[in-house]
């Protein structure tokens, strides 16, 4: 299976404190890895340094993805590799409907124009599977926007710009009911041999409805286990705890 | 240099925003006929000759070339509601010193597309005279699109009787001098003054805006809303001042401009003045200027935008928002292209 | 607690315009008792008798005929409130009391000495200050230092103690920070002036407690000049609080005083005014600071009285990360025009500032906020916030914001805000149905209003502040 992402000792400084102390993982195309750890492990940092986020400091490591080393790559770039990101709180920006931002990023993740009726088409049908509200799409880019619409503009977002890796980004809808239907929703729509998803969550409960290939339980700035799913189970049962002292 | 343009109030000497300088050379001007214009207009508008002379508070000596030099003077009156829209296209191809006195009759509502376009370094002096009766309603789009070396001096006056609405756009692509005065006043009561406005600024281009609402009426409402967009070594000088009068109870105003700063040498002057008689009224300003948020690029740049393309974008979602309150499609899309051409210019 | 609603109870209030300023507090007079004053008017021939009476160094001389010579060429401001009334062949610029400087309230004499106890100044000096002057009219009657102060090598002087004991250090500073050609009054304020306090902390010296000047003008048709010149040197800090009040006379009094802060590498410093002038006066001031690295200057600032005002303090954001507040707050009464703000220059990187003003007219009062950020190419990163708020009690007073933003770097972040009107009938609504009559719910508004500046006062000031609002709020006219 083609290798997509790798991350070889990963160490990251947040306003020259040491988050990321030494991290190791890989995801190979059609897997589904999920990421878990209690709040203050490195999850926000993890997914904030893959993309390159400037306020993250990357002191020593690679990242390399669909073998190119994007460890020191911009956000916009790393996008145009395949790369996505899901936001729990994206910024809103009045004046730029979500329609017509998802029409200029994927014009330039594409390069090339992109025809109005097709990309509507699109929209539409996922809006319709996502059981959004059909004028979403033409409201002012996460202006207003509920807790649970904003996830659904996310979701739809990356089902239109396909990329080869979605990140989901699910730290707080941990225990939100229909965060976690939508999330299901959209990867089962999203999920082919040919990309992969990467899921990070500090609660087992969103991982009820998914396949998932693996698991690696993210503690103190570190990986300290990878298994298969049943590595969930273990965490419901015992928690975090039980990783102490693993390395 | 001759001094042009005076705050409504005075401040500090020292930083230049009292008024606007200029080179009384630059006044020097042959005025031939003028007639490279098209109206476009309906029955229900008369377009006639103007037989007043009306004087142009900018300056006295604009005022005298206004009153006597002047190769370009209508009086437009809107009897009835006309559905079509009057348009009115300069190509400022020679100096061009214009009057234009515009009245909405009672219970009369139009709409007016005001274009000055020039391919060549001009020279414009333009007047324009609004009067809004009882229950009238005016939009009125002005658009300055003048090439980067002309001079542009335009003077508004504006006065609105009880329950009439006037609505101005004006957007200006800037040029070496370009200044703006507007003076509206609200006379009746429950009139409504709703005004936005963006100016652009490049190379050295010096732009000086000053608008003034004289609140008199009871229940009024005015909205003065600027964003500026800068880069080069521009300067712009903004004021822009609501004057609650005595006795205009229960109005409403607030003034703002936003102000965007695309290089490191441009320079941005400030003044939002709100001057209040009156207890019962409601008035806010506020005036910002700043980086474009580094959370909104970094959303962007995820989504494959690149940091260049994040900021135009940026600018652009903030203007577009201004430019929805432009009636005519048409022209709201071709100030859009014109936008679009003007930042990847700058860029 | 008890005062303020005893106050409420003894007072019918139907209308608050029938609310009129009383200084009854303040406004108590001693006989024009003095030692010598000067005749009236303003020439070379004043001047030098002024500094001949103060036995000065010849460069001080030089300054004060140099800043005559500038006064006569300036002209009046062209913008601002009107102050053709004044009359400077009718002020009278020097009147020393009847005593010399003193370290023991006991040698004061009485009615002076009296005076300042009304004032609570002694009382203060006791319980919470750090060291106390106090001027009356033209010249510093009681200066006073606690020991311990001393050891730590704290130095509070009056002005001309300071000429002759700390030579070098006073010529190193003294007008280095507000230049005396600024403006006309600025001028004419070096070329007469007398009194005030000199203040140097020296490097690492942190005071605990407050140190407090108290200005008090008795002499009719006279003006007070002041320079206070305060060196917080590197890592040091202060907390200097000055007061000023005087008796209500017919004809108008001048004060143009002078207040320069060196503000050193990461030291703090914050200067606290409670202004009370008489409705008299015309109260023309100027204060400006320098701000090295690291370092923080705030200003807190309450105007209350004086005809006229015109006083703008200076922060001049030098060092890299240095930073400045300004906290003000005017009540502009019955015939008070009070044009008063902030000027602000950023030139490091990094540097921030920030603005809280409150304004309140009543009465006819005009209240103006008036303002300069000026943000320069060198301040990269300059981060300026400045927010206002004027509360008009009724419609025959003014309140106007005139704000003048000067930018000439973009990345900065910079925001201004004001808001103008009256007080929210909701919120007045909202009090009377918890049993407040509708004058108790506007006065507790008020206060509401102002409490973000009240709070920046040490509690024994902010005491002294809510006096002040319910004054020009409660007390019936009696003029």
């Amino acid at each position: 299976m083609k290798q997509l992402l790798s991350i070889k000792n990963l160490f990251v400084n947040v306003e020259d404190k040491e988050i990321l102390k030494g991290l190791n993982f890989e995801v190979n195309a059609g897997e589904t890895h999920v990421i878990m750890g209690p709040n203050g492990a490195g999850k926000s940092s993890l997914m904030n340094a893959i993309f390159g986020n400037p306020k993250y400091q990357k002191t020593n490591g690679q990242i390399v993805f669909n073998d190119v080393d994007i460890t020191n790559a911009k956000p916009d770039e790393i996008a145009k590799l395949g790369v996505f990101m899901s936001f729990q709180n994206p910024v809103s920006v009045e004046g730029i409907s979500v329609f017509n931002f998802i029409k200029t990023a994927k014009s330039k993740l594409t390069n090339s124009p992109i025809n109005y009726f097709d990309l509507k088409d699109e929209i539409d049908k996922y809006v319709l599977q996502l059981d959004m509200r059909e004028e979403l799409s033409k409201r002012d880019l996460n202006v207003g926007f509920s807790g649970g619409e904003k996830k659904k503009a996310e979701i739809l977002q990356m089902l239109c710009l396909n990329p080869k890796l979605a990140i989901l980004d699910e730290t707080d809808s941990g225990l939100d009911v229909d965060a976690i239907k939508v999330v299901s929703k959209g990867v089962e729509m999203f999920k082919n041999d040919q990309n992969a998803v990467l899921i990070i969550t500090h609660s087992s409960r969103i991982l009820e409805h998914l396949k998932v290939d693996k698991v690696h339980i993210l503690l103190n700035g570190k990986i300290v286990k990878t298994g298969d799913a049943s590595l969930v189970d273990f965490v419901e049962k015992n928690g975090y705890a039980g990783f102490e002292g693993e390395n | 240099m001759i001094k042009i343009n005076k705050s409504p109030v005075l401040t500090s000497q020292n930083y230049g925003i009292n008024y606007f300088e200029i080179d009384e050379k630059l006044l020097n001007q042959k005025f031939d006929k003028f007639e490279t214009y098209k109206i476009k207009n309906d029955q229900n508008v008369k377009v006639e000759a103007l037989n007043k002379k009306i004087s142009n508070p900018m300056s006295n000596e604009l005022s005298i070339q206004s009153q006597n030099q002047a190769n370009f003077q209508k009086q437009i009156v809107f009897e009835n509601t006309s559905k079509d829209i009057t348009n009115i296209k300069f190509d400022v191809s020679r100096p061009l010193v214009d009057v234009i006195d515009i009245v909405v009759k009672k219970d009369a509502s139009a709409k007016l597309i005001l274009e000055y376009s020039s391919n060549e370094n001009m020279y414009h002096n333009g007047v324009l005279n609004l009067t809004l009766e009882k229950d009238a309603e005016l939009d009125i789009v002005i658009l300055y699109n003048m090439k980067n070396s002309s001079n542009n001096f335009v003077s508004i006056n504006s006065n609105i009787d009880n329950n009439s609405q006037l609505n101005i756009f004006i957007i200006d692509f800037g040029c070496q001098n370009s200044v703006q005065r507007l003076e509206n006043s609200l006379n009746g009561d429950y009139s409504v003054f709703s005004l936005n406005s963006i100016y652009f600024g490049s190379n050295t281009d010096n732009l000086g805006i000053n608008y003034l609402s004289n609140v008199f009426g009871k229940s009024t409402q005015t909205y003065m809303n600027s964003i500026c967009v800068l880069d080069g070594h521009a300067k712009k000088n903004f004021v822009g001042t609501i004057d609650f009068k005595q006795g205009s109870k229960k109005s409403v105003g607030d003034v703002s401009e936003n102000c965007i700063m695309l290089s490191k040498t441009a320079k941005s002057l400030s003044t939002p003045i709100l001057l209040c008689g009156e207890e019962d009224v409601d008035g806010k300003h506020s005036s910002s200027l700043g980086k474009i948020d580094e959370d909104e690029l970094f959303y962007m740049m995820t989504r494959g935008i690149s940091k260049q393309d994040a900021i135009k974008l940026l600018i652009k979602a903030k203007l577009s928002k201004l430019l929805n309150n432009i009636f005519d499609e048409q022209l709201r899309e071709k100030i859009k292209e014109r936008i679009e051409d003007k930042l990847n210019e700058h860029r | 607690m008890d005062r303020k609603n005893k106050d409420f109870s003894g007072a019918s209030k139907n209308d608050l315009d029938f609310l009129q300023d009383n200084q009854n507090f303040y406004d108590f007079k001693n006989a024009d008792d003095y030692e010598y004053k000067i005749k009236k008017g303003l020439s070379k021939e004043i001047v030098e008798e002024i500094s001949k009476r103060k036995n000065e160094p010849d460069w001080l001389l030089q300054i004060r005929l140099k800043a005559l010579e500038t006064y006569f060429k300036l002209d009046l401001p062209q913008w601002g409130p009107d102050l053709s009334e004044l009359d400077m062949d009718n002020i009278s610029t020097y009147v020393k009391p009847k005593t010399e400087s003193k370290s023991s309230w006991e040698d004061v004499p009485e009615d002076i000495k009296n005076t300042f106890t009304k004032l609570g100044i002694p009382k203060a000096e006791h319980q919470y200050l750090a060291g106390v002057g106090a001027q009356y009219d033209s010249e510093v009657v009681y200066h006073s230092i606690k020991e311990d102060m001393l050891k730590r090598g704290v130095i509070y002087t009056d002005i001309d103690t300071a000429v002759k004991e700390y030579p070098e250090l006073v010529k190193e500073y003294f007008s280095k920070c507000v230049p005396l050609s600024e403006h006309k009054f600025i001028s004419l304020h070096y070329a007469v002036f007398s009194g005030g306090s000199f203040v140097y902390v020296p490097k690492g010296v942190k005071l605990e407690m407050p140190l407090q000047s108290y200005f008090r003008l008795n002499s009719p048709e006279s003006g007070q000049f002041e320079h206070t010149l305060i060196i917080v040197d590197e890592g040091a800090s202060l907390h200097f609080i000055e007061g000023c009040s005087a008796p209500k006379y017919s004809k108008v009094n001048l004060h143009a005083g002078c207040v320069e802060l060196f503000v050193k590498d990461n030291a703090e410093m914050k200067f606290s005014t409670i202004e009370n002038w008489s409705k008299n006066m015309l109260n023309l001031n100027t204060k400006k600071a320098i701000v090295g690295n690291n370092a923080k200057l705030d200003w807190v600032s309450g105007s209350f009285g004086s005809k006229i005002s015109m006083l703008y303090p200076m922060s001049i954001l030098q060092g890299d990360n240095s930073s400045t507040e300004y906290v003000g707050i005017s009540f502009a009464g019955s015939g008070q025009n009070l044009d008063t703000g902030f000027k602000v220059l950023h030139i490091g990187k990094n540097t921030t500032s920030n603005v809280v003003s409150k304004s309140i007219s009543k009465s006819g009062g005009v209240a103006t906020y008036r303002s300069i950020v000026n943000i320069l190419p060198s301040a990269i990163n300059a981060k300026c916030s400045v927010n206002c708020d004027g509360l008009m009690l009724d419609s025959i007073s003014k309140s106007d914001t005139i704000p003048v933003n000067k930018i000439a770097c973009n990345d900065i972040t910079f925001s201004h805000e004001a808001k103008v009107g009256k007080i929210s009938e909701e919120a007045i609504y909202y009090l009377m149905t918890r049993g407040l009559t509708e004058q108790d719910a506007k006065a507790v508004i008020v206060r509401g209003f102002a409490s973000p500046i009240s709070k920046s006062f040490p509690l024994e000031y902010a005491v002294e502040m809510n006096r002040l609002i319910d004054l020009e709020l409660e007390e019936a006219k009696n003029d």
